[in-house]
């Protein structure tokens, strides 16, 4: 007998069963799914729901963000020597779906005599390029570095750091990036100036500040002030995604005193930042923090010291409310130390006897990649290769 | 005794029939991706009509034109993007429940990644309706809940 299916589809088809409507809504991004927590009781709840919470995470970790498209894992080592022994940097290339290749990188010409403390800023390259900086007493060199190609550039001194012969500058190399709108390169750095001598400083030699903000642009090939008060960065943490540069820092925007930890967001192209304060549940002294992008978002790995991490993705820049916890692991006794995160849910983590391991956040496997590494002073960097040359010009 | 499903050659082709009573055919292997269909085919054979009792026939032609695609190998971004475009959101949703009606996994993933992308932007009753579900909170919870997560809302069309 056939039915007139027009009125009876349509009350039938209204309701979506809730497990149903949980594979539509583990696809929605973060402020999504927290405005229609209003739509009803047990969706205000979604990331408590432990059904939800599994598709969620299935998603988060299976979605590939174009971000990560023809990329490769660098692990930038640090050896721990023993007392006498030098400190040597080592750059690998990893890959292999375990991540059982690993190849040696040369670093370019200039750090041949001196590969210690070599810093690849932001964890991540542009056009094929690394900017690696080297903070070596006085010294403090900064190239870009295509390792493909094996181009380098070394970036000029900036005019800024000797300006008074009795101050000496320490540099904080904050980020480096892509500025789509000048189609420019771009390095940012802090610097602290310390009266060095026990001698009264005559006033004209005087500095008016004792710390400046610093931007070189490669297209002027120069380095420029930046008149900004801006927390500068408190880690190692440092990224850069689609040209703003991010990490994290405990100190005020004169730095001067200490502060709430937050996240300093700096947008290359129009030079202003933005700050993202932690939750409160997030900030607890013996809490350690660690910002790093996981599958394109922005997360902070948090360790509250019991071998249980909780992982909390950024719903939306300034929003110190949308910090959701996704991920939760444990336990990972031994694991102390996040040193970055991969492509498709790898979290590399250095162990309290330095080996280096990484975790699959899908399968909850951990495994050793076979080096050793000194505490802070490892760091993964997720590159991607071009033939162009440095700054495609 | 179920009959085994034959092996598929391309030529084998099943009949399907749709709660309206109109009748389609698709490949036995395009068959094979809609583990429902599967299931009758096993249970009844594949020379017989499998009913589909909740399928309509506004439906199911575009779902088997999904999975047509499917076997040749040919589902691009491009496709898909082709396959949703002229369709509203209610007739998403329709397709939405055929696909899990019929377990047809590809698609029921592909068009509940497109429904998330479409409700993204959307205001809290639009999804209320758009699910079909009622609004359990008392008008206190609701506005107390909206002020948590006043940034949620930022940009968004609310439609009271």
């Amino acid at each position: 007998m056939e039915k007139s299916m027009g009125a009876t589809n349509a009350k039938v088809i209204n309701h979506i069963p809730e497990d149903l409507a949980f594979s539509i809504l583990s696809k929605l991004p973060l402020k999504s799914l927290k405005r229609f927590g209003c739509v009803r009781r047990s969706w205000a709840l979604l990331f408590e729901n432990l059904h939800f919470l599994n598709m969620y995470r299935n998603y988060f970790i299976s979605n590939n963000h174009s971000y990560y498209d023809g990329t490769s894992i660098l692990l930038n080592q640090t050896n721990n020597p023993l007392s006498g022994e030098a400190f040597h940097s080592t750059l690998y290339l990893l890959s292999g779906e375990r991540f059982e290749n690993m190849v040696k990188l040369d670093w370019p010409p200039p750090f041949h005599e001196d590969d210690s403390f070599i810093e690849i800023l932001s964890k991540t390259s542009v056009n094929g390029t690394l900017c690696l900086a080297q903070k070596n007493g006085m010294d403090l060199k900064c190239l870009f570095w295509n390792p493909t190609t094996d181009e380098f550039k070394i970036i000029p001194s900036s005019p800024f750091l000797y300006q008074s012969p009795y101050m000496e500058p320490t540099a904080n190399f904050n980020g480096f990036g892509y500025d789509h709108v000048r189609d420019d390169y771009k390095v940012l750095r802090w610097l602290c100036f310390f009266n060095i001598t026990d001698v009264e400083v005559p006033l004209e030699d005087y500095l008016d500040v004792d710390s400046m903000w610093e931007i070189y642009s490669l297209r002027s090939n120069s380095w420029t002030k930046l008149d900004i008060e801006m927390p500068a960065s408190a880690s190692n943490e440092k990224l850069h995604v689609d040209g703003v540069c991010h990490w994290w820092s405990i100190y005020d925007d004169i730095n001067c005193y200490d502060s709430p930890p937050r996240l300093v967001s700096f947008d290359l192209c129009n030079e202003v930042f933005l700050t993202t304060h932690l939750s409160s549940d997030m900030i607890d002294p013996l809490n350690i923090l660690h910002l790093t992008l996981l599958n394109g978002f922005i997360a902070f790995i948090i360790y509250d010291q019991t071998t249980t991490f909780h992982i909390r993705i950024l719903g939306e820049l300034g929003v110190k409310e949308s910090w959701t916890k996704v991920f939760i692991l444990e336990p990972l006794p031994s694991i102390e130390h996040p040193i970055g995160a991969g492509r498709k849910g790898e979290i590399f983590f250095r162990k309290d006897d330095d080996e280096l391991v990484w975790f699959d956040l899908s399968t909850q496997m951990i495994e050793e990649l076979g080096v050793k590494g000194r505490e802070h002073c490892c760091h993964i960097v997720i590159y991607k290769d071009s033939l162009l040359p440095i700054g495609g010009f | 005794m179920a009959q085994e499903a034959s092996s598929s050659t391309s030529s084998k082709t099943i009949s399907l029939k749709t709660g309206d009573g109109e009748i389609f055919e698709i490949e036995a292997s395009a068959a094979k991706q809609m583990k429902t269909v599967q299931r009758l085919i096993d249970d009844l054979g594949d020379d017989i009509t499998i009913p589909l009792h909740n399928v309509f026939s506004k439906e199911l032609p575009k779902i088997i034109e999904y999975y047509k695609k499917d076997i040749t190998g040919e589902i691009t971004k491009d496709f898909e993007a082709e396959f949703v475009k002229d369709l509203n959101d209610d007739e998403v949703k329709v397709l939405f429940l055929a696909a899990n009606y019929l377990d047809a996994n590809k698609l029921f993933e592909f068009l509940s990644q497109n429904i998330a992308d479409r409700l993204e932007s959307k205001s809290v009753e639009y999804v209320r309706k758009y699910f079909g579900v009622e609004n359990d909170f008392t008008p206190e919870e609701e506005s107390k809940l909206r002020e948590e997560r006043a940034w949620s809302f930022r940009g968004i069309k609310e439609d009271e």
